[in-house]
């Protein structure tokens, strides 16, 4: 790690420059967002489908229609909705309405939904992190032989597999033999919680534990060359402690950003195997909403979804810059 | 070189070893198929335990949207409504017209005009409050304001129509109706613009229940999510998505419940919905594909239930449709459709395809519908014939004949049955593609006319041949009203006017019986299915006793107080 | 004096790094096996698939179970489905499906990758930023379901449409990777020295930068290949996607789902080909992505 001048903090760096490239990272952030609010908007108002009719029912009156779609401020501009749609988002933080669930308000539907599928993230990359650093592990230790070509192979073999497959698989396979819950999310208590959720979980970590297992694996065997490896061995150290503490570090960062590239694909994941397993969680919430053409349920939770990424994303980043200070320098 | 990595090496081999096991005996011990009893019956094991709280446990396929009468309009949301609310009138086990909250029929003028309802006095809401008649005419005008589902269920009453077109502008819960009038507490007076039969149907509706102002007064648009009404039971809990549990009322106006609730759980996966019946955790079931067949062979064969569907399945042709062969009044157009009509194999669709839930229909009125003729024979296949009848229509093998798209939804086994259809018309030369939509897409779709070949369903509003033939083929309900066929004639037009206004149920009958049977010459459908509902129940369910009105798990209609469970007690 | 190494081109170094990874090859194999059923799919089953396979099997028999074959009985090596039809027959035509999904829906992702992210890394300054933002915008979407709404704006999606909504919400990957690569090589001396010469930007593009960017742009396309695959399963399962009877392997497996219980070769089968065949671009893909990788020690 370089060592700086004046002013450097114990891991070797300038506060003042991690602070200007926190801040660099949060303006970026900025138009990014708003570029995602204007994609998703657009998106949203291509969709054909008219709001009045999907809540008043088919069979509606034309007249009643119009007035509802009118009161909803459906008929302005989409420049004048959009810009209504931003301001108040930004200054009251209100989502809207659900033109599908009555009187519910879009913030509360993706309030309840979201801590559902953050659970199911979490748990999944638990999962992920366990199998994934397991199998990575015995490959390298097990390197070249049978071994690691068959942890590898399973770990690439989950990523390669339907989710909804292996999910409905396990419901009708694994779920009796084990007495979990077959579907449902259940969150009585916490020891139910994890009951239901045991099954989704590990089929999603399944998913993102390749990634996960191919870099434990190069970091474990990097560090297992290194000289300096052999000086500890030669002073006597419980190898295993030895090997595993310099390959974890190592392997961190790169396991970090891995974590969270995860989030975003779990966040997508998700949608089928909430699906599979009727989790009441935001990607099931935004495909139905997608497919009723709940209007502004649609871009809340995409740009939930969105916001979620990029602020996983920039924490990422930012604990990079924290370890590798030659990443603050790069431009962007 | 390799260190020793003993503990995390086997650690990590048990996991798996453990995980490959579970899975083969799973593997082993999930496909009991080949077990037999010893009177050769197929063993299913399916466990028999009612729930340890006296709850009804019934699987929903998805969420229901609303709770509040005026937005109910899909069956889910029928299904529990009407375990909260009740209507003036009510359907009983035989599908025969009889009072809930009336204490008796309504007195009806010699002009058809005037009904006269005399309510029950001993009624209460579940907030404690009597019910009278002021609740009835604030209930039913509910039906005029912007945001209800059903406006059309009122507006035969004078002065409904002119509230409808007033309170889109003005945002009234309640608009004001002239020909709702109380006479006084007990007492309700309905008057219609001119006389039509089938309103009183309409009074049995859940959307016409009654529920008490000042809770919608107080919680307004959210009385959808804590609606409070007369029935059998109230909300307790509601987990949008997930469940919703139904108490009790013990004050009940036709005696407390037995069951102390009844307790749904959404779970959009019929496999699912399978596996935890068997497991113990849901007392009823719709049965989809692949189970009737197996169970019926089984030791568990008296679990299955069925009974009459009031429902048609066909396949509709847009008859006004631009650029199709299949549209317009000519006789060739008429023969296409009539070639299609005798191309397609019923009785495989039905008893192999369907698993002989569905048979061939014979009309647009299936059996337990008032009007229904069961002398005309059912619809037949006769490839020969139809081959005769492309020829004649100027298309001999199906030569020329432009491909046409037929539409239909993803829903259970639209998909199998649309494949097969193709299947048949190919055997005789008739080309058709296959689009597939979603519910909301598909709806809209064929509302505004764009396919001209689509697949759709009729359930029964009411047990009336009106319900079907009126919604579906009078020139003024074209497009979403529920003509999607676009069908246009003016004799059928007459004969359903007419049959509105007499009184005599036998001339109606003959009347609408004509109308069916001419709209049946001019093919506007292709006609297929009649079916029966089928669930799974569980043995200790005592008073389960659905009928045609009933869709399937919800048990419209049911006497859902006398629902009991048998236990070890 | 050091060592000068004749010979061998980067290229030519990664291919034999890749023969010698196993598991690449055996990747390597089951590919070319999809490839070869996609295009002569008649060399390996007799029959044509369409909907009339249905059939010639239900028309003789009274129940549904009689024509729903377990695999192994003559004629139907794997089964036949819920219709009546050969099983192993529409998992062969479907790999033409599969591998149509994933070729143009890679086809369009490394179109625009390809074009905004040499253009982003050789411009640089306002023009990189601006489609540097634009590219993490659309990375930020969580990628089914940008597919989904994109869908949803077509009513009736055929399946090119289809194809190249999979793809499009793959590109932000391919164009990182594409001006990355480019950054890296403009302050090269041939792009120096090409541009003292006087040529455009344009032949520089083409003709240097961009096939030396072969090497990560091939790996990535492998596995946007996998992905997209996957994808169009999960679409299928979501009710969206190709309709009926289209042999696709995702709907293959909605179609039959409620029948796997009883007959679980429905849903075996079509799941075992859109795993092995994602298997199989996946361990390619790896095995490319660390013969390309110059850090790369065994």
């Amino acid at each position: 790690m370089a060592s700086g001048g004046p002013g450097d903090g114990p891991l070797g760096l300038g506060r003042g420059i991690l602070l200007a490239y926190t801040l660099r990272r949060l303006l970026q952030a900025i138009p990014v967002i708003l570029l995602v609010t204007l994609i998703v908007f657009l998106l949203n108002a291509a969709i054909p489908g008219d709001p009045g009719r999907i809540r008043l029912g088919q069979r509606a009156d034309p007249a009643a229609v119009e007035a509802y779609n009118e009161a909803r401020g459906y008929n302005d501009p989409i420049p004048v909705q959009y810009f209504n749609y931003l301001w108040r988002l930004f200054t009251q933080f209100d989502l809207g309405e659900s033109d599908v669930k009555a009187g519910k308000s879009v913030n509360e539907i993706l309030e309840e939904s979201f801590f559902v599928t953050l659970r199911l993230a979490l748990l999944s990359i638990i999962v992920a992190l366990i199998v994934g650093i397991g199998a990575g592990i015995l490959s390298a230790v097990k390197s070249r032989t049978a071994v690691d070509y068959i942890s590898m192979l399973i770990a690439i073999i989950g990523v390669s597999m339907p989710v909804f497959w292996l999910g409905i698989l396990m419901i009708i396979y694994v779920a009796p033999v084990l007495g979990l819950p077959r579907t449902g999310f259940d969150d009585t208590n916490t020891y139910t919680m994890l009951r239901s959720l045991a099954m989704p979980a590990s089929a999603l970590g399944l998913l993102s534990s390749a990634t996960i297992a191919r870099l434990s694996r190069s970091a474990m065997l990097d560090v297992m060359t290194q000289d300096y490896i052999r000086t500890a061995r030669s002073k006597g150290l419980a190898e295993s402690v030895v090997v595993l503490k310099h390959a974890m570090r190592n392997a961190a960062i790169p396991i970090v950003t891995v974590v969270g590239n995860s989030f975003g694909y779990l966040l997508v994941g998700a949608v089928l195997t909430e699906t599979v397993f009727a989790l009441p969680g935001l990607g099931r919430e935004v495909v139905e909403a997608i497919k009723q053409r709940d209007r502004e349920l649609i871009t809340g939770g995409i740009l939930l979804m969105s916001f979620v990424f990029i602020g996983v994303n920039l924490l990422v980043d930012l604990s990079y810059a924290v370890f590798d200070p030659r990443i603050r320098d790069d431009r962007s | 070189m390799n260190p020793t990595f003993g503990s995390l090496k086997s650690f990590s081999q048990s996991i798996a070893s453990v995980f490959l096991c579970a899975v083969l005996l799973a593997g082993c011990t999930a496909n009991t198929s080949g077990d037999l009893t010893e009177s050769g019956l197929l063993k299913i094991n399916s466990v028999a335990t009612p729930s340890a709280q006296n709850y009804f446990r019934i699987p929903l396929m998805t969420n229901p949207p609303d709770l509040d009468p005026i937005l109910v309009s899909d069956t889910t949301s029928d299904g529990v409504a009407s375990k909260i609310f009740n209507t003036l009138l009510d359907y009983d086990p035989d599908l025969k017209l009889e009072p809930c909250l009336a204490k008796a029929m309504p007195v009806v003028s010699e002009d058809g005009r005037v009904y006269d309802f005399e309510l029950r006095d001993d009624v209460s809401f579940s907030n404690g409050r009597k019910v009278t008649a002021h609740d009835l005419k604030y209930s039913l005008q509910r039906l005029a304001s912007v945001r209800s589902k059903r406006s059309n269920l009122i507006k035969p009453i004078v002065g409904a129509e002119e509230a409808i077109t007033a309170s889109q502008k003005n945002q009234v819960i309640s608009p004001e109706i002239r020909g709702i009038e109380v006479i006084d507490d007990l007492n309700l007076r309905l008057t219609l613009v001119e006389p039509y039969a089938p309103f009183i149907y309409n009074l049995a509706m859940v959307n016409t229940a009654a529920v008490p102002r000042e809770v919608v007064d107080e919680v307004g648009d959210s009385f959808s999510r804590q609606p409070v009404g007369t029935g059998p039971f109230v909300l307790s809990e509601w987990k949008e998505g997930t469940s919703i549990l139904l108490t009790a009322n013990k004050d009940y106006f036709e005696g407390a419940p037995r069951l102390a609730g009844i307790h749904y759980r959404v779970i959009p996966e019929s496999l699912a919905q399978l596996e935890e019946y068997k497991a113990g955790n849901f007392d009823v079931l719709a049965v989809t594909q692949g189970i009737y067949p197996k169970w019926k062979k089984s030791d568990k064969a008296d679990e299955v239930k069925s009974w009459p569907s009031l429902a048609v399945q066909y396949y509709g042709f847009n008859l006004e449709k631009e650029g199709s062969p299949y549209a317009g009044n000519s006789e060739s157009a008429r023969k296409l459709r009539e070639a299609v009509n005798l191309s397609v194999d019923r009785k495989f669709l039905g008893e192999i395809l369907l698993e002989g839930r569905f048979y061939p229909a014979n009309g647009i009125l299936p059996p337990g519908i008032l009007g229904h003729n069961s002398e005309r024979p059912a619809f037949g296949m006769d490839r020969e014939r139809a081959q005769e009848l492309l020829a004649e229509a100027g298309y001999p093998n199906g030569e020329g004949l432009p491909t046409v798209d037929l539409w239909f939804n993803t829903q259970g086994d639209n998909s199998k049955i649309a494949q097969v259809v193709q299947a048949d018309l190919k055997k005789v030369g008739i080309p058709i593609d296959l689009k597939m939509l979603d519910w909301g897409a598909f709806i809209e779709a064929t509302d505004s006319g764009e396919p001209s070949f689509f697949r759709l369903g009729w359930v029964a509003d009411y047990p009336d041949a009106e319900n079907f033939l009126a919604f579906l083929f009078h020139s003024k309900n074209k497009g979403s009203a529920g003509n999607v066929s676009f069908f246009e004639d003016s004799e059928v037009d007459r004969l359903l006017d007419e049959s509105n206004v007499i009184a005599d149920m036998d001339q109606r009958l003959a009347l609408l019986q004509q109308a069916e049977a001419r709209i049946i010459e001019k093919t506007p459908w292709l006609f297929l299915l009649f079916g029966r509902e089928t669930v799974l129940l569980k043995p200790y369910v005592r008073n389960f006793n659905p009928t045609g009105m009933c869709d399937d798990v919800q048990g419209n209609h049911v006497r859902w107080h006398l629902v009991d469970l048998e236990t070890a007690r | 004096m050091t060592e000068v190494k004749i010979g061998k081109s980067p290229t030519q170094m990664a291919l034999k790094r890749l023969r010698k990874n196993l598991l690449a090859m055996g990747g390597a194999a089951i590919v070319l096996i999809v490839f070869f059923l996609a295009f002569f799919p008649s060399w390996v089953v007799p029959h044509h698939v369409d909907g009339s396979g249905i059939y010639t099997y239900a028309e003789q028999f009274r129940t549904a179970e009689e024509y729903q074959k377990p695999p192994g009985i003559p004629g139907h090596p794997l089964g036949t489905d819920e219709l009546g039809r050969d099983v192993l027959t529409r998992i062969v035509y479907g790999a033409g499906i599969s591998l149509r999904v994933g070729l143009v829906g890679t086809a369009v992702a490394l179109l625009i990758g390809l074009i905004l992210g040499s253009i982003a890394g050789y411009r640089g300054g306002r023009i990189d930023a601006l489609i540097s933002r634009l590219t993490d915008t659309f990375f930020a979407f969580p990628s089914l379901l940008l597919t989904i709404g994109i869908l949803a704006v077509f009513e009736k999606p055929n399946e090119v449409v289809i194809f190249a909504a999979l793809g499009f919400v793959g590109w932000p990957g391919v164009a990182r990777i594409v001006r990355g690569q480019v950054i890296s090589m403009r302050g090269s001396e041939f792009v120096l020295g090409a541009k003292a010469l006087g040529q455009s930007d344009f032949r520089i593009l083409i003709g240097h930068l961009l096939p030396n960017c072969l090497g990560p742009v091939v790996v990535v396309s492998t596995l946007m290949i996998a992905g997209n695959i996957l994808a169009e399963a999960g679409l299928s399962f979501l009710g969206i996607g190709l309709p009926p009877p289209i042999p696709s392997w995702g709907r293959m497996l909605v179609d039959s789902k409620e029948y796997w219980v009883d007959m679980p070769w429905m849903g075996i089968f079509p799941g075992l080909a859109i795993m092995f065949t994602v298997l199989g671009f996946n361990l390619l893909g790896d095995g490319l992505r660390d013969a390309f990788d110059p850090k790369m020690k065994d």
